[in-house]
């Protein structure tokens, strides 16, 4: 007898829960409350009661927009802003490219893409170093 | 004590003193209730009974148009019990286990269907009891005693099924409880009519058969 | 020895590790505990300023399966990160000093952060002979545990021995083993059951007592974000459950077909644990994922509760026998009671007088 390929469904797609619908009425307030005051806002998908067939649906619904990022960071944080502005997709893998977090930011810009003040502050220091040992004449002025 | 505990608790120890208590007290019931015989028949018997005992089985499981209400929540009550007793998958498991027999489960929303029905009906009955005046004398305590220990295993098996109330765990080591009870109970009160119904009806009919009433 | 004024930050973005690998472990971290997102940043923040906590690990009755748990990844992943959060300044399975000197590294730990180290225990502690059945560097588990326990900030318990007892406990139970709730009952103690438990369950835990305290915990000290659900409340094959469709053993239709695991003994109705959401293996499956029902291991006795492949609603023996052996009883002591019964009938038939015409007349002259 030949070896035959079991298929053993290990995940059942459940009925629609609505929840991708819920979704979108929140993120359009969201947006509203960004544009009127800068509030911004995170929904975390992970541990919402939401479908891996719905979550890429919702994905396809907001589309795709002009920015395209890639964090590398003990495994990769992928980003992209979707076609609508201010609402941006991160997901966040494990070294092994699991996939571990995944999230919508209402925001100008996620927080983890832009630079802390102390890292700021740090670097300049560092620049500053830099500067110093390549023109060391400069500094006995 | 913790809920796990509890429900290994009533899974060991005290499945096993149930089981041993209701199966000893039903068995000696049985043999005693054989044992005792017929008095003496000192007039002439007129038939041999065994048709009229038969006859009065079957007769005393019909319906009777009288109290029509009263029998219809009664047969709901016990078409349902029997239903979730014997085909609930979790409980063919634990016959399974017992008796090495398998005839198969219901799916979980028939047996909800039936659990439902049977609540109802068991409610109705005990306000029947309570606000029929002639149903109410004629009720005792161990009436009373007798429709709560049917009552709990049914309610709180419903309750562990639909995570109501106490967490899981808890609530499905109370229910094995609640059955337990009434698993001691049957030898010790009216409840043995579970074995001796049929027994007590061919044994009236019969009787009436062979004196040549009608019953 | 770390230096113990030493920032968090800039200690770890020393060693390369950058804010950004922070707010993402702290991402993953929260939205594993289903915190509000915003407490990613919070924690990220917390774990930046606050100094490195001191950490004692003590291993007792064990396996040593937890410390592999929690340590085996090949590669750098971002739960092993919490090994740059704390200073484990004791942990004789991995570190590298031994003997003496590993106990007064323990020493000096308990003394330099008094009442403000944590201490972490796997593996059950037995009592029977005064706790001779385990000892390290000759103290029993048991006096070391009190003595390390006493000036504690908090315990984690991790792992089913610590918390329940686990399998030393099991029935016999030769060496008296029990759990360190069952010693110690002064100090805060989580629990995190499992055998082992998930890797990413007790770096989440370790996380949140680090960042924001001891988590809200259920009524066997488990943390509720990680215990709160029972498997079977979040399994991917509840559905076939719901509608009564079972595996009946292990090669059937049904098990290819993936159906529920109920009949086949799953305990997953009544044991929490985050197997089905979190998943192991960096969230490749779980056992019921591979066919195999839960076994339970992150509740108390897991071990004794009749057997992992009799279903729950079954009893915990031999039901059948029980019920066989009473109705053997019961038929000869109903026996018993037919022949005393009938000895009864007889001598009341035999003591019989029948009531002659004589009687009657006699009455009637009274």
């Amino acid at each position: 007898m030949s070896a035959q390929a079991l298929n053993i469904p290990i995940e059942i797609s459940p009925p629609d829960s609505g929840m991708s619908a819920a979704l979108i009425s929140e993120l359009a307030e969201h947006l509203q409350q960004l544009a009127s005051n800068g509030t911004t806002q995170t929904i975390d998908l992970t541990s919402l009661p939401i479908s891996d067939l719905e979550r890429r649906e919702l994905e396809n619904t907001l589309g795709r927009g002009e920015v395209e990022i890639t964090l590398d960071t003990i495994g990769l944080s992928r980003i992209h802003e979707t076609a609508f502005s201010g609402i941006w997709w991160i997901k966040h893998y494990s070294a092994d490219d699991h996939l571990i977090a995944e999230q919508i930011e209402v925001c100008l810009v996620p927080e983890i893409i832009q630079s802390h003040p102390q890292d700021i502050l740090q670097a300049s220091r560092q620049l500053q170093q830099l500067g110093r040992e390549e023109n060391p004449g400069e500094a006995h002025d | 004590m913790n809920e796990i505990e509890l429900l290994t608790w009533a899974r060991g120890p005290g499945l096993f003193w149930a089981t041993v208590i209701m199966f000893f007290g039903l068995t000696l019931r049985l043999f005693e209730i054989l044992s005792l015989g017929r008095p003496k028949e000192l007039a002439e018997v007129r038939d041999s009974g065994v048709r009229d005992g038969w006859m009065l089985i079957l007769k005393r499981s019909l319906p009777e148009l009288k109290h029509w209400k009263y029998i219809t929540a009664s047969y709901i009550f016990h078409i349902g019990l029997l239903v979730i007793i014997f085909f609930f998958i979790p409980h063919t498991q634990l016959f399974r286990d017992i008796f090495g027999v398998f005839w198969g489960g219901w799916p979980n929303f028939v047996i909800d269907f039936f659990a439902v029905l049977s609540i109802a009906a068991m409610i109705y009955m005990l306000a029947a009891r309570f606000y029929d005046p002639a149903r109410r004398i004629l009720s005792n305590l161990s009436d009373y005693f007798a429709w709560l220990v049917t009552f709990l295993p049914i309610v709180t098996g419903y309750m562990a099924f639909h995570r109501l109330g106490m967490d899981y765990t808890t609530m499905l080591a109370v229910h094995i409880l609640s059955v337990e009870l009434l698993m001691i109970s049957l030898p010790i009160s009216k409840l043995s009519h579970v074995v001796t119904f049929a027994l007590a009806r061919y044994y009236t009919g019969s009787n009436n058969g062979r004196r040549g009433i009608t019953s | 020895m770390t230096d113990p004024d030493h920032r968090l930050a800039s200690e770890l973005i020393r060693h390369g590790i950058s804010r950004r690998t922070f707010l993402k472990f702290c991402t993953s971290m929260a939205s594993l505990m289903a915190l509000p997102p915003a407490a990613a940043a919070q924690m990220a923040e917390k774990l930046t300023t606050v100094k490195r906590q001191s950490v004692i690990w003590l291993s007792f009755q064990e396996c040593t399966g937890c410390t592999e748990s929690i340590t085996r990844s090949h590669k750098p992943t971002l739960e092993s990160l919490i090994f740059d959060f704390v200073s484990l300044d004791y942990h004789h399975t991995l570190q590298a000093a031994s003997g003496s000197a590993a106990e007064a590294a323990r020493e000096q730990a308990m003394q330099a952060n008094k009442g403000k180290y944590i201490l972490i225990v796997d593996g059950a502690i037995p009592t029977k002979d005064d706790g001779v059945y385990s000892t390290i560097a000759g103290i029993t588990n048991l006096d070391m545990l009190q003595q390390v326990a006493r000036d504690a900030a908090a315990i984690v318990a991790v792992g089913t021995c610590a918390t329940f007892g686990g399998l030393p406990k099991a029935s016999p139970n030769p060496t008296g083993a029990v759990s360190v709730s069952d010693i110690v009952t002064d100090k805060p103690i989580i629990n995190i059951p499992g055998c082992p438990p998930i890797p990413v369950v007790m770096t989440g835990v370790l996380a949140h007592v680090l960042t924001f305290g001891i988590p809200e915990l259920d009524g066997l000290g488990r943390p509720k974000s990680f215990y709160g659900d029972s498997i079977h409340d979040r399994c991917y094959r509840r559905p076939f459950y719901d509608r009564g469709l079972f595996a009946k053993s292990f090669d059937d239709e049904g098990a290819r077909q993936g159906w529920c695991l109920y009949e086949l003994g799953c305990k997953g109705p009544t044991t929490h644990n985050a197997c089905a959401t979190v998943k192991w293996n960096n969230g490749t499956s779980f056992p019921i994922q591979s066919g195999h029902g839960c076994i339970g291991c992150s509740e108390p006795d897991f071990w004794d509760a009749g057997g992992f492949y009799k279903s729950i609603s079954t009893g915990i023996g031999s039901p059948g026998q029980w019920a066989a052996g009473a109705v053997a009883v019961g038929a000869a002591a109903g026996l018993g009671s037919a022949f005393l019964n009938r000895s009864t009938q007889q001598q009341s038939r035999d003591q019989h007088q029948p009531i002659t015409e004589q009687d009657l007349k006699g009455d009637e002259h009274e």
